[in-house]
């Protein structure tokens, strides 16, 4: 998997999870719904803790944009010796993790259920691609 | 003795739901099931059938956010759909678009 779409794949999910919390909370509250899910306080937290890793997203993504124009290449380097341009990686891939754990508690009875081993080793997947993406391009290589 | 008692209509038809969501409780959750799996199956069977290929994240979060659209207006009438289903349904849709955005090839989105 590539680095773009690897990123792209993440921040999509996180803005759509994002849409559909949104929507279906906005739905219950602006219809008086007797089954509301703003009263899970799964979703609820989810949805307050996607509106803040958002805006330390864009904050560290403008943070790394500036550092590439502040960084140092020595003469025969291929990549920078300073700047923080892997930092929004983190930022959105833990976001992404949060948006699992909610599948995972709602959907597959949390970690004592027994399908939790299968998240497990979907999140390490996901984390050992982010990985060597993040490997190969602060050495320099194609990281698609 | 009686083995069904009839719903009681003089409130309107949302009663006799209700009445028949509260006799048989898996009865809104298999519906939802339902809708579902007719909507992924029909639509990627379709769509091989046109284009020779079944895009089944796709027709999953087609199928999932239909559902959502449908479970949503139950939650407007007391007895019909708890609050347990209405999380599994929104679960089901991230999980959904989870799928749908990691199976994007290099030329799509």
């Amino acid at each position: 998997m590539g680095q773009i779409r690897w990123i792209v794949s993440l921040s999509l999910i996180v803005l759509f999870s994002y849409a559909i919390v949104s929507y279906t909370i906005g739905f219950g509250a602006d219809n008086n719904a007797v089954v509301d899910l703003g009263t899970n306080t799964e979703f609820s937290t989810l949805k307050t803790d996607i509106e803040s890793d958002t805006i330390t997203y864009k904050n560290t993504v403008n943070y790394s944009g500036l550092s590439i124009f502040q960084s140092e290449v020595k003469p025969t380097a291929v990549t920078t010796e300073k700047g923080t341009v892997i930092q929004d990686l983190l930022t959105i891939f833990g976001t992404f993790k949060t948006i699992i754990n909610t599948i995972n508690n709602e959907l597959l009875g949390g970690k004592g259920g027994g399908f939790g081993v299968i998240f497990t080793g979907f999140i390490t997947l996901m984390a050992v691609i982010g990985f060597l993406v993040a490997w190969k391009t602060w050495v320099g290589r194609n990281p698609d | 003795m009686t083995l069904y008692n009839a719903p009681n209509l003089t409130t309107g038809i949302d009663q006799a739901l209700v009445d028949v969501a509260i006799a048989v409780p898996s009865f809104i959750p298999m519906f939802l099931i339902f809708i579902f799996g007719t909507i992924l199956i029909g639509g990627a069977i379709s769509q091989k059938a046109k284009t020779g290929f079944a895009d089944f994240s796709q027709w999953g979060l087609i199928a999932s956010i239909s559902v959502l659209m449908i479970a949503l207006p139950l939650t407007l009438v007391s007895g019909l759909i708890s609050l347990k289903y209405l999380s599994m349904v929104v679960a089901g849709v991230l999980a959904m678009g989870v799928w749908f955005f990691f199976d994007r090839s290099s030329r799509e989105i």
